[in-house]
């Protein structure tokens, strides 16, 4: 009893005294008290995710967003015309790859059209890279909102135009799940 | 439009095709350059909106995009060359091509396509940076791009600020259309939306409020966040009207960063090539603020065109179907 309650006491003292030079709390102790900012309750029970994890998950939110089997979200078209040795065996080596789809080859093994889904990379730029437009990036924020639990404000959102800013605005948000 | 198929088909092999016509090369400087082509007709009132567009697939004459490319700006030449893949780089290009090129028109040639400099306002819409205030009174345009990667238009007007939004008829969305307009769309748009029990029709109807909801903002000038879709509605009437309502309480609002939006803006549909639908969105400075049937539609004329090349007159003709 008498050790719990000095253990209390101990937690106590350092609450209300964080700048007593003969206490110093650990640096993760202290984050834990007081966080980076002064936290309202609710938010404390938040804490800010991590943000490898965060791009990681980002990028797999935009992959699942280009949906190749829409004819009208594939955004690359690179004609190809040539002959290929073997439609098979190129077909499933690119196959393997998602980012790329065979369409249809033509006689004599010419490949034919070649769709490109570019590819989603923590550097990736919404428009420039991706080529997505202001729908897909509308669609791309309600994604995230679901994704990370907790709605993005319309003049946040209108920010977010990279993969970069998405993890910056995400991982330093503390609602975000 | 060629049909593109995911199955893997034998198909015969189209014949090879014949070689395109070599390009007429213009002239160097100026007006020469658009020495074979008639000057479009000029904007004779603040009511007028010119719509240029190109089709970017059938712009594949290596020679032809050199030439456009050579128009840009080293800044813009940058940009384009910075995106990711053929196809975007050739769509930025043919973009601030067409913007060069249509307001060099509009000045009778008499500024150079490649003279144009362009500043954007502080909430990033881009506008005509003009080296005298002389140019600017003797040619107020104002302009605005919108791009789908099949087509590529710029709206101009005289003196008057303008937005554009095309999206393609087919375009589905990722999520289901309901539950988009219920995140950014107002209440009385869901329920219009909702009303409609055809998807395919629920689907169009999305994008032509969309659009319609796009130019406005992009007209404004003030981004998305200075016009939230879910501040205004846009009610496309029986009779073909078009009207937008914005939500009372922001008006009265002094405070709120959206005090900016005004009623006072008229609005045109129509259905481009059966394959795009596009909206644009001028201010009206019509002195009723009455919007009754007494107001008078946009004068809207569109061409297809190939810069240097060719101009096609669409409006009037299949082409162009006004949807209001």
């Amino acid at each position: 009893m008498a050790a719990a309650r000095s253990l209390v006491l101990r937690h106590l003292r350092l609450a209300a005294s964080p700048s007593a030079a003969s206490v110093r709390p650990t640096a993760a102790l202290q984050e834990a008290l007081w966080g980076r900012r002064w936290m309202s309750s609710e938010e404390a029970k938040g804490s800010f995710l991590d943000k490898s994890e965060v791009t990681e998950r980002i990028i797999k939110v935009v992959k699942n967003f280009q949906k190749i089997d829409d004819p009208s979200k594939m955004t690359m078209l690179v004609p190809l015309h040539g002959a290929v040795e073997d439609p098979n065996e190129m077909r499933s080596k690119l196959l393997d790859d998602s980012e790329v789809r065979i369409i249809s080859f033509g006689n004599a093994n010419v490949l034919k059209d070649l769709w490109w889904k570019p590819a989603v990379t923590p550097d990736a730029h919404f428009k420039n890279d991706l080529g997505l437009d202001s729908l897909d990036a509308v669609e791309v924020v309600m994604a995230l909102e679901e994704e990370f639990g907790f709605e993005i404000p319309d003049n946040e959102a209108d920010r977010i135009d990279s993969i970069k800013v998405a993890v910056d605005f995400i991982a330093s948000h503390p609602q975000a799940k | 439009m060629r049909q593109r198929l995911l199955l893997c088909r034998a198909m015969p092999l189209p014949p090879p095709p014949s070689p395109p016509p070599a390009p007429r090369t213009p002239g160097v400087v100026g007006g020469r350059l658009f020495a074979s082509l008639p000057s479009p007709p000029p904007l004779q009132s603040r009511r007028e909106v010119h719509i240029w567009y190109i089709l970017p697939d059938e712009l594949n004459d290596a020679s032809q995009l050199k030439m456009y490319m050579d128009l840009l700006s080293p800044s813009e030449r940058k940009t384009a060359l910075s995106m990711n893949g053929e196809k975007l780089q050739k769509g930025a290009v043919l973009s601030r091509a067409l913007v060069r090129t249509t307001l060099s028109r509009y000045t009778d040639c008499k500024v150079d396509p490649r003279s144009f400099e362009f500043k954007k306002n502080k909430f990033g819409k881009p506008e005509i940076l003009w080296q005298s205030d002389d140019s600017r009174m003797q040619w107020p345009l104002h302009f605005n791009i919108s791009h789908t990667s099949s087509l590529i238009a710029c709206g101009i007007t005289m003196d008057t600020p303008i937005g554009i939004d095309i999206e393609e008829k087919k375009r589905k969305t990722a999520k289901n259309i309901l539950s988009l307009a219920r995140r950014y769309f107002t209440p009385s748009e869901v329920d219009h939306l909702a009303k409609i029990t055809n998807p395919d029709a629920q689907q169009k109807e999305f994008i032509k409020l969309w659009t319609l909801k796009e130019a406005y903002v992009k007209a404004l000038g003030r981004g998305f966040s200075g016009a939230p879709f879910n501040k205004f509605s846009i009610m496309l009437a029986a009779n073909n009207r078009i009207q937008i309502t914005v939500a009372p309480k922001v008006l009265k609002d002094s405070d709120s960063s959206c005090d900016c939006l005004s009623e006072n803006w008229q609005f045109a549909l129509a259905e481009l090539n059966n394959s795009h639908y596009m909206a644009v969105c001028i201010e009206d400075d019509s002195r009723s603020s009455d919007s009754g049937n007494g107001r008078p539609p946009l004068g809207l004329q569109i061409w297809k065109t190939i810069p240097f090349l060719e101009d096609t007159l669409v409006s009037g003709t299949e082409a162009v179907k006004l949807i209001s």
